[in-house]
């Protein structure tokens, strides 16, 4: 037991460095473009640049414009190149009023991403940042040596479209409101220079970031004049700059990879204090004594359980306090109590379910067997067999049906005890599909309490009636 | 108490219930006025087992096993050690405290046992085939044992299917067969049990007189002796008949069963 509670710690130790990287700051997604544009006789020209979470090209990405005018639609559609640029043009005559509308789509992944507005009076020789989603044409990217840290990635381009060549590129970050579009840099930090479309510029994000807080970059011309202003909002700086994924991750983690071993840990225990005794008679040897049935069996299971516990506990006391050396995140103590307790339920219903076995199944290759059947069907199994019967009913993986099948599945295996819990206190989050409000699922406090204790006591009253009426 | 029956007739498991190792599916067992099956605690504090097959935690050691079983019976933990060393020792053990049960000998698995079901003292001793895988010398310890228990009050519950042992050791036998007990007899009642064997020795025998006593019973011939196995007929009419017809008989013997013959006779009976 205490060997396989090592090897949980040691895969601990692999993993706690592990989510100081993997992903990488949460909020970036994997594909962004930026654009920027300009307007010429021919038309309004735009170049976009199509880049992933550390503001790496990617090409093939599909770019469409739509300018509305006057009733018609202008349309101009391209895929940027092995460097992730596209360059468009638009053959619409330049709209003098504020009637006109823009509309850029973004084929992001199997979707396209939407952003449209008024298109607005575009003077000639100016740019005019279009970045998706947003205004502007600077965002965040992950730095690309250390993922904790953030750069600024700045796409810009001459008023003809020509590349840039010793443009100066400013940043601030200020609280508050922060006049955008300034005219000049006073004030403003400069990062560099950008000697191409596109800059990556590291900086640094300040700790204490608040709805107010907000990144203005701008870019200025050889001359100093300022071409363009973008500014990022503090939503967008808080959430790459968080830790969510990789608290996520360690909630995870603490509530699956412990569950993966703790039912094996609790067969092998049960096993090792009585059900190999029972199948190889040395049990009588005990029996004989001045001991009652019942007795004898509940002060084994009461051991056996209490041992589990304390390796269990142990367990995470320590995962807890390697947490809080090492890795980036700590975990709750309220969330690390529920969640040690839900594994001690886990470790008990299984210690429960051997001993009650091991009164029906009498050699030792039956009870092992059954047992290491019992673990893989529900640690490793059940969702297949959940898919099987959510299926049947019509529902389909991801649907809101299919997950209200898997938490009414999963009150029935206790192995999947503590991933209801991970569910209802994430809201759903640890479920990677969407938010939910758990009391519509029927995931609360009391259901899990009673799931809980049912699966304690239904084998403890088996072992109780079991002990006294069969050898 | 012998306790005598063919294979599968229910001598282990009549003596697993009475130790409560096992439950009945009807009835119960009393030992000294305790339910084995509802007062059982109390019941087993009277009983001394040993198995036909002694088995014990594998990789424990004598002299601890010995500690924990005393445990049981509430015997403190600095006289289990001196009673365990003292059984041990008894029971021809010494030397093997420290040793796994799974190092031991058969004849020291049963030594063991014997030790373990000695821990408590109890009144009642239910001993199931234990002269099995006994040598020559352990029988005779054995032997020397159920005496002293004898003498000091006890009472011995014995299966055996050595016959020869039951029948010099114990004061009654138990017959049980498919289930059911079929006859209990005393010593002095199975000493006294005359077979259907005669044995004569005649100084003028002739093939008439075997033709003759073939009649009555099995005839087997080995000079001047004649056996007539399950004789059928009355003896002493017989002696005077040949004595009359002019046999001259130097000896007639009617033959004793053993408990052997007595089983035997006894099975086929019930059958």
């Amino acid at each position: 037991m205490l060997a396989l509670c090592v090897v949980i710690i040691l895969l601990s130790l692999a993993f706690i460095p592990a989510i100081t990287t993997v992903g990488g700051p949460s909020g970036i997604n994997s594909q962004n473009t930026l654009g920027v544009g300009w307007l010429d006789q021919r038309g309004y020209n735009y170049i976009f640049y199509s880049y992933n979470l550390w503001g790496d090209p990617l090409s093939g990405t599909r770019i469409s414009v739509v300018i509305g005018e006057g009733g018609t639609n202008y349309t101009a559609s391209g895929t940027t190149n092995s460097s992730g640029y596209a360059q468009l043009l638009v053959n619409a005559p330049a709209v003098s009023d504020y009637s006109g509308s823009q509309s850029i789509s973004v084929k992001m992944g199997s979707g396209w991403e939407t952003s449209s507005g008024g298109l607005g009076v575009w003077e000639a020789g100016k740019l005019y940042g279009t970045s998706i989603g947003g205004g502007g044409s600077a965002s965040i990217v992950a730095d690309r040596s250390n993922s904790s840290r953030l750069s600024l990635i700045v796409l810009s381009a001459g008023a003809d479209g020509s590349r840039p060549e010793d443009y100066g590129v400013f940043w601030e970050v200020g609280t508050g409101a922060i006049v955008q579009y300034q005219n000049d840099t006073t004030g403003m930090t400069r990062l560099g220079t950008l000697a191409d479309y596109v800059g990556i510029f590291p900086v640094d994000v300040p700790g204490n970031i608040s709805e107010a807080t907000t990144l203005l970059v701008d870019v200025t011309d050889p001359s100093g004049a300022v071409i363009s202003s973008s500014y990022i909002p503090a939503y967008e700086l808080a959430t790459a700059s968080s830790s969510v994924n990789p608290t996520s991750m360690l909630y995870t983690y603490v509530t699956t990879v412990p569950n993966m071993f703790i039912p094996l840990l609790a067969i092998i225990a049960a096993y090792s204090s009585f059900g190999r005794d029972r199948v190889s008679g040395v049990i009588e040897s005990v029996l004989v004594r001045p001991v009652s049935r019942r007795g004898l069996t509940l002060s084994r299971y009461l051991s056996t359980v209490a041992a589990l516990s304390l390796a269990i506990s142990l367990m995470f006391a320590l995962l807890f306090f390697m947490t809080g050396l090492y890795s980036p995140v700590a975990l709750d103590v309220a969330s690390l109590v529920l969640i040690t307790a839900t594994q001690l339920v886990v470790g008990a219903a299984f210690v429960g379910l051997i001993f009650v076995l091991s009164y029906f199944l009498k050699s030792t290759s039956a009870l092992v067997g059954v047992g290491i059947g019992i673990f893989v069907v529900f640690g490793f199994f059940w969702n297949v067999l959940v898919y099987s019967v959510a299926s049947s009913l019509g529902a389909t993986p991801g649907s809101a049906v299919y997950l209200q099948s898997t938490i009414a599945a999963d009150f029935f295996n206790p192995a999947q005890l503590a991933f209801l819990l991970n569910l209802y206190l994430s809201n759903g989050a640890s479920y990677g599909l969407t938010l939910i409000q758990p009391g519509l699922y029927r995931l609360t406090p009391l259901t899990l309490a009673l799931d809980a204790m049912a699966w304690v006591a239904v084998p403890l009253m088996a072992i109780y009636y079991v002990s006294a009426r069969r050898d | 108490m012998g306790f005598v029956g063919l294979n599968g007739a229910g001598k282990t498991t009549t003596i697993r219930i009475a130790a409560g190792i096992a439950l009945p599916t009807s009835g119960t067992v009393v030992v000294d006025g305790h339910d084995i099956v509802e007062d059982k605690v109390e019941a087993s504090r009277s009983i001394g087992w040993v198995p036909e097959t002694p088995n014990f935690e594998p990789s424990g050691r004598g002299i601890d096993l010995l500690r924990y079983f005393a445990g049981f019976h509430g015997i403190p933990s600095s006289e289990a050690d001196s009673r365990s060393a003292e059984l041990l020792k008894t029971m021809g053990l010494s030397g093997a405290e420290r040793k796994r049960f799974r190092e031991y000998s058969q004849g020291m698995k049963k030594r063991f046992a014997l030790a373990a079901s000695m821990l408590a003292d109890p009144h009642n001793y239910l001993f199931d085939e234990i002269l099995n895988g006994l040598d020559p010398e352990g029988i005779h310890f054995f032997r020397g044992l159920v005496g002293d228990l004898r003498g000091r009050g006890k009472a011995v519950l014995l299966s055996s299917h050595i016959l020869l042992e039951v029948e010099g050791l114990a004061d009654r036998v138990a017959f049980i067969h498919k289930g059911k007990l079929i006859k209990v007899v005393t010593k002095s009642e199975l000493s006294s049990f005359e077979s259907g064997s005669v044995r004569m020795v005649v100084e003028n025998i002739d093939e008439r007189l075997s033709d003759r006593l073939r009649g009555m019973g099995e005839v087997r011939v080995e000079g001047n002796s004649v056996t007539v196995s399950d004789f059928k007929g009355d003896r002493a009419e017989l002696n005077y008949q040949l004595a009359k017809e002019g046999y001259r008989i130097s000896d007639f013997t009617v033959q004793k069963s053993g408990l052997e013959d007595y089983f035997l006779r006894l099975i086929g009976e019930a059958r």
